[in-house]
């Protein structure tokens, strides 16, 4: 049962890192306003905030599930503090997710209500690095590490995360120079 | 233009900013075209809302306003159901992939004879006889933390080690048990078998494959347990000195040489 354990680790892990850069994409392009005109912007936002929300799910099974497997050896204190006894490779993962909980949880709409926006924003930035992040946890501790597909597949996730990412400060960069000249 | 209808209210922004026009400009505007009762619902609406908005931005209480006719309340509910089916999807199709992957791949990871890599530099053949024929009894079956020694028949001059294969303890750390066994002949360390070694899963196996067979050829090398930690496999490489020092420790007692 506990290499069950172990497969489902690795199972959520790998889903839980599709639908962090999913969730990325999604809201980089609805900030930037590329979101062409068949959607409307509504169905955008409302799907990038439920797969924030997802990823935060899954995220969790991934830290559950990975403490139920007896074989891992980790320890429950290795799950919430970075580099406890685990190890950096397992930290990232830890800094990762409480980065992920640092994003999506002042996004639910009771508490951002009470957030001033630019907080808000400005902890909702934190998700690029998490995603970084989440990445180089893969990289270094996951069992599939050295598989092609899954350092193809990893290699996939960070190009689909770049483009959104160039655009946005692309746009960025261009909205602080136009008001300077008007 | 006696049959005019009588004209419906207007917006009353709409009816101010005319008349601040018209008595800007000092002549009188068309007044505007009129609206139907779904426009007058949909401008009120429009008007709670911003009404909302502006009491809720300065501070004050926000009063719930109907949601906008047009926008649906509930946008995006298909892809979240999609989204959500294949989230489950895949995770249960990696599990089971993995799950067959390791069912695949067992019979490639068994250690045959419990010997990683055989590396005899200096063993004459009746060594290496000798030796596989220790590996074969030796199997993966030694659990005993206790160190064994299997010795055999020859015996060369004093001060050096008996020719045969001695077994060390098994040696726990977080991720599994590692255990090795020392071949000796002609007085030198000619090979290191592995009994036991963490393989729970994929990442141990493919840790240990990596690590162990440097270890072994190190060990051989070296003529002793003062091997180098191997990069990203520490706990097995603790392990396998440990359990190696045992082994040449025993080796040494059963040969009568002390320190």
């Amino acid at each position: 049962m506990t290499s069950w354990w172990w497969y489902l680790t690795r199972a959520t892990g790998i889903v839980a890192a599709v639908l962090a850069v999913a969730s990325l994409v999604w809201g980089l392009f609805f900030s930037s306003r590329n979101t062409g005109n068949r959607l409307k912007p509504n169905w955008w936002l409302a799907l990038h905030n439920y797969l924030g929300g997802l990823t935060l799910a899954f995220i969790g099974i991934h830290v559950v599930v990975s403490f139920l497997d007896t074989d891992s050896g980790l320890r429950f204190v290795d799950l919430l503090v970075p580099n406890s006894t685990a190890g950096w490779a397992i930290g990232w993962g830890v800094v990762a997710t409480w980065m992920f909980v640092l994003v999506v949880v002042p996004s639910m709409a009771r508490i951002r209500r009470r957030l001033p926006r630019k907080a808000w924003h400005a902890v909702h930035l934190i998700s690029i690095p998490a995603v970084v992040l989440s990445m180089v946890h893969a990289f270094q501790s996951g069992s599939d590490a050295t598989v092609s597909w899954f350092t193809r597949g990893l290699a996939l996730l960070v190009g689909l995360a770049v483009y959104p990412v160039t655009i946005r400060l692309i746009g960025l960069s261009q909205g602080r120079r136009r008001p300077a000249a008007a | 233009m006696s049959n005019q209808q009588p004209r419906q209210p207007i917006d009353p922004l709409v009816a101010q900013r005319l008349q601040q026009m018209n008595t800007r400009t000092g002549q009188t505007l068309p007044p505007p075209r009129p609206i139907d009762a779904d426009q007058a619902a949909k401008l009120a609406a429009a008007a709670q809302r911003a009404a909302a908005a502006r009491a809720a931005k300065q501070g004050g209480t926000a009063v719930r306003t109907a949601p906008n006719p047009g926008r649906r309340a509930k946008p995006a509910r298909a892809s979240k159901v999609g989204a959500l089916a294949l989230s489950v999807a895949t995770t249960a199709g990696l599990t089971a992939m993995f799950a067959g992957q390791d069912t695949g791949t067992t019979d490639s990871v068994v250690l045959t004879g419990g010997t990683l890599a055989t590396v005899a530099p200096t063993a004459s053949t009746a060594a290496t006889a000798s030796t596989e024929a220790a590996t074969t009894t030796a199997g993966d079956t030694l659990t005993s933390a206790d160190p064994t020694t299997t010795v055999a028949a020859a015996a060369p001059a004093a001060a050096t080690i008996l020719d045969g294969t001695y077994v060390g303890a098994a040696d726990s750390n977080r991720w599994g048990v590692v255990q090795v066994q020392a071949v000796y002949s002609g007085g030198q360390l000619v090979d290191v078998q592995i009994l036991q070694y963490p393989d729970g899963d994929n990442k141990s196996v493919r840790i240990n494959q990596r690590s162990l067979p440097t270890l072994i050829s190190e060990a051989i090398a070296n003529q002793s347990a003062d091997v180098n930690t191997v990069s990203g496999a520490t706990y097995t490489s603790d392990s396998y000195v440990a359990s190696l020092q045992s082994a040449i420790d025993a080796a040494k007692a059963a040969s009568g040489i002390t320190g």
